[in-house]
């Protein structure tokens, strides 16, 4: 598999041939043992300042990908390097500086923080762990200066404040200051804002558009709202069952999707315009549950309406089809 | 020092633990439940303070008839052998709670030091700290009890160790279960992922949050333990020449105080256990409402 | 012309706990007619759930409907909170069903799902015999297959489940079908299926659905009639294009403008502020504190609701 086109000059983070695997046993008779490939030879590049959208069903292995690259899972196959450094086989100290370096931003506002801790000692406990010496006056400089980036104002009003004191906005916005508080070169937002009502979301989406600007950091945004993803995201990569199948710049991919679960997708988002209402069509997409089982196929292929031979013979390599536009798919080569 | 650093540190400090822990005071006052529950227990150690500097007798003089109703020199009359019941009941009381508290005390400490250890970092060192406490637990109390008083110089501290001994295993399957709980939360991955290790983790993000189990669990184990110690010496086990309650009853018993109907000699120990039981009832049942709101408390 | 099927007027519930009142629904009027469908947008706390609940007269202990009736128009006009148990019985699932938020959660997990199809059915007066031949149809009208019907809740899927919810929902052929929230925890693709399958329903068996959601792009794809709610009380309402095209409240635009959509490229904004505290009397609009056009009247008077042409109602002060 040429890795050409995922290798670029810049990329700060890189999957090569990742695969994760979970097996649970199943019954309590007939105990089976099921072997579920959450991640199925994955291969992805993340750009410096770059926001790279993830989007994918639940099943898909997204958050699996999330943790993943935060070090944060064995692997079964492959490696992540993190400025060409294999991060699963890093040294205490390396893995310390990683830390540093890398945050997460969670999506649950209400889980995400500590509730015994006050918002100070929330967000400054990062900054704290890597910078030991640093004296308290220029702690508190510091998450204030971070309170007033994630548009808490005035920031002296939150410093005393609890979790429970605040609303799930706010919350969340905490849980942002602290994953930038040490100027992270590399953040995981998974899910964001999906626990949040609709009309708080812009705020916190334009939030983590800005911090690209400020902080320079890249950010790989993880969502199954198509929507949200393609607003803040410059590239998307679609992912199906533990397989990326499509990747190219937001725009580009939602208006012109290729891979046909990418179509299926776009054309069952919900758009808020009367005039393009749905009828009463069903998404042409095979019924079934199915998992990735690691057989060397598509992992779409027991869905796909457009399904031939070759699609279970083997798996389809990623080519480009376009500008900077890649998809896994038999249709296409 | 400029103005705004001042006031900063003015915040910082109201949000302390300290000052977070007396808002939850008052919240306590203003609970009919816990309120209620704080008053009975407060008025059971201000008897056994007043039981430990004041009582009136010393409970083992025996200057006066036996079996006498209550008087104005004896507010509670007198027992077998002429005993101030009063005096008895003061300092019974304290030893009591004493014992009570202190088997909680041990247990707890046990008890949450394996099962966070068990809860948090699971694999091997939970199998084996588990199988520990499966072996514990099955061991019948009572009977263990008795064999051992039998080879246990039979003192009250040997009573607090051995009932110790056999509460904190099931506390810890607590203590564990809640662990692994909180484990899940994503507040503990953000800290990893801030770089701090399993021990800062522990003690910054598991054991703050267990705090209101731990503190409803030991009230319970001392009043588990005080009636333990109670029906221990009622039945002849332990310290028998200690004051406390258990052994009141036992000499009521012992000594027919029945066919005296020397019912000012039965009722202050039993009406103490009762007591005990009821505040700490209320009291750890509002606590699990105060702290655990999305629980079906309040 | 419409028929009315469903006459929601005034209604007002409250939830009472020990030391406070919470005004969770604050005089809502609805109307549903027959064939249509009709979306009720809000986000959390707007009372949206629970009006939907008066529909079935489900409130229950600490919320109470203070005020308020609501008229159903079936063979007889019934005058649903006035019902007595035994004609509730007649009118929920018969008349009027529900399909509520993480109702995948509420099949018992014991039972086959044949079974629990069936048991709402012979509970609602059909006999054994009908309700088995019934069991294959409502599986299939879902959208599913009927050989589900032998397996359990734990064997499927989050939208199998939820499928199976919505055939037990129409399994004693409702007029009015309320889904509350009922594609939220659904992967999109499910969620286009299903709602495919509902829109069939109405064109095929000529059912009213209410959908409440947060989602308003949902709203846009299958509403007839979109009714905004904010602070317990509806704020705009008025035919679907009417809404989406010509909003009028501020609420509402700010709503839309808050959203992002794949075929539009603007920046978006959120709303300043949080929602009103319920449990509080509240002077004038309570969208006011947030609202960027209010002027001195919107804090003192709450604006009554006045027709803007088109079928179309607002309540601000902009407007009248």
């Amino acid at each position: 598999m040429p890795l050409i086109w995922v290798i670029r000059m810049d990329s700060i983070v890189e999957l090569r041939n990742v695969t994760k695997i979970f097996t649970n046993t199943q019954g309590i008779i007939k105990r089976k043992k099921r072997t579920v490939y959450a991640l199925h030879d994955v291969n992805l590049s993340i750009g410096e300042k770059e926001i790279l959208g993830l989007i994918g069903e639940s099943g898909s292995g997204k958050t699996t990908l999330g943790l993943a690259v935060l070090k944060l899972l064995d692997l079964e196959g492959g490696e992540i390097l993190f400025r060409g450094k294999d991060i699963l086989n890093m040294k205490k100290k390396e893995t310390f500086r990683f830390r540093e370096k890398t945050e997460m931003i969670f999506q649950d506002p209400y889980g995400s923080l500590n509730p015994v801790q006050s918002v100070y000692k929330i967000i400054s406990t990062p900054y704290k762990v890597f910078n030991k010496n640093a004296k308290e006056r220029d702690v508190i400089e510091r998450v204030i200066d971070t309170l007033e980036m994630v548009g808490l104002n005035p920031p002296e009003q939150y410093l005393a404040k609890y979790p429970n004191q605040l609303s799930g906005g706010q919350r969340q916005r905490v849980g942002i200051a602290r994953a930038i508080i040490t100027n992270p070169e590399f953040l995981v937002a998974d899910e964001p804002v999906s626990m949040l009502d609709v009309s708080l979301r812009a705020d916190v989406l334009n939030i983590l558009l800005e911090l690209r600007e400020k902080l320079g950091s890249s950010m790989l945004f993880i969502s199954h709202d198509i929507a949200v993803t393609q607003y803040v995201s410059d590239r998307i990569a679609v992912m199906h069952l533990g397989q990326i199948v499509e990747i190219a710049e937001s725009t580009e991919l939602v208006n012109n999707p290729l891979h046909p679960y990418t179509q299926t997708l776009i054309s069952s988002i919900p758009i808020p315009d009367p005039e393009r209402r749905w009828d009463t069509s069903e998404p042409k997409v095979l019924a079934g549950e199915y998992v990735n089982e690691g057989k060397d196929e598509c992992s779409f292929a027991n869905k796909c309406p457009f399904v031939m031979d070759k699609c279970r013979r083997s798996r389809p390599k990623m080519i480009e089809k376009g500008n900077k536009h890649y998809v896994a798919c038999y249709l296409y080569e | 020092m400029s103005d705004r650093e001042a006031e900063v540190l003015k915040i910082l400090k109201s949000s302390s633990q300290i000052s977070r822990f007396k808002e939850f005071l008052k919240k306590m006052l203003h609970h009919r439940k816990a309120l209620a529950g704080l008053i009975i227990l407060f008025s059971l150690v201000l008897i056994a303070v007043i039981g430990y500097f004041a009582a009136p007798y010393n409970p083992f003089s025996t200057n006066a008839p036996p079996f006498q109703p209550p008087t104005r020199q004896h507010l509670l009359g007198t027992d077998y052998l002429g005993e101030d019941v009063l005096s008895w009941f003061l300092i019974g009381t304290g030893t009591s709670l004493f014992v009570g508290f202190s088997i909680a005390i041990i247990s707890a400490f046990i008890g949450v030091l394996v099962g966070v250890t068990a809860g948090y970092f699971g694999g091997q060192v939970d199998n084996v700290l588990m199988r520990i406490v499966d072996v514990l637990l099955v061991i019948p109390g009572f009977p263990l009890l008795v064999i051992l008083s039998a080879f246990l110089p039979p003192t009250l501290e040997t009573t607090i160790i051995v009932l110790s001994i056999l509460s904190w295993p099931f506390l810890s399957r607590v203590i564990r279960s809640q662990t692994l709980s909180l484990k899940q939360r994503q507040y503990v991955l953000a800290s990893k992922l801030s770089g701090l290790s399993g021990f800062q983790i522990i003690f910054r993000d598991i054991i703050p949050n267990l705090i209101p189990i731990i503190f409803i669990n030991v009230i319970f184990l001392a009043v588990a333990g005080v009636v333990a110690q109670a029906g221990l010496a009622f039945f002849g086990l332990g310290d028998l020449r200690s004051v406390n309650w258990g052994t009141m009853l036992y000499w009521f018993e012992a000594e027919d105080g029945i066919v005296y109907n020397a019912w000012w000699w039965l009722i202050p120990p039993g009406l103490g256990i009762v007591a005990l039981g009821i505040g700490a009832n209320f009291l750890g049942n509002a606590v699990y409402e105060l702290t655990q709101p999305s629980r079906g408390g309040q | 012309m419409p028929e009315p099927l469903l006459e929601v007027k005034n209604i007002q519930v409250e939830y009472r706990s020990k030391d406070r009142v919470v005004k969770a629904v604050r005089g809502v009027n609805l109307r549903i007619n027959k064939r249509e469908i009709i979306g009720i947008v809000g986000e959390s706390g707007c009372g949206k759930s629970t009006l939907a609940m008066t529909f079935l007269k489900l409130v229950d202990i600490p919320g109470k409907i203070t005020s308020g009736e609501i008229i159903y128009h079936g063979k007889t006009d019934i005058d649903v909170l006035k019902l007595k148990p035994s004609a509730l019985r007649k009118y929920r699932w018969k008349e009027v069903s529900m399909i509520f938020q993480g109702s995948m959660n509420a099949l018992n997990p014991v039972t086959r799902i044949e079974e629990q199809i069936m048991d709402t059915m012979i509970e609602h007066g059909y006999e054994q015999e009908t309700a088995m031949k019934r069991v294959d149809e409502l599986l299939r009208i879902a959208g599913l297959n009927p050989s589900v019907k032998r397996s359990f809740p734990h064997e499927l899927s989050g939208g199998m489940k939820q499928r199976v919810n919505i055939a037990i929902s129409l399994a004693c052929e409702p007029s009015l079908v309320i889904a509350d929230e009922a594609t939220t925890a659904l992967d999109v693709v499910v969620q286009r299926q299903i709602m495919a399958r509902l829109l069939k329903l109405r064109d095929e068996l000529g059912i009213s659905l209410v959908f409440i959601t947060h989602d308003i792009s949902l709203v846009a794809n299958i509403a007839d009639r979109v009714y905004v709610m904010y602070a317990g009380k509806i704020v705009e309402n008025g035919p679907v294009k009417e809404i989406f095209h010509n909003p009028k409240h501020p609420y509402t635009i700010a709503l839309l403008n808050s959203i992002p959509s794949i075929n539009r490229d603007k920046k978006i904004k959120g709303i300043p502020g949080t929602p009103p505290d319920l449990s509080k009397p509240i002077n004038g609009c309570p969208f006011a504190p947030r609202c960027s056009k209010a002027f001195d009247k919107c804090h003192e008077i709450e604006p009554d609701l006045i027709s803007i042409g088109q079928d179309h109602e607002v309540s601000c002060h902009l407007y009248g």
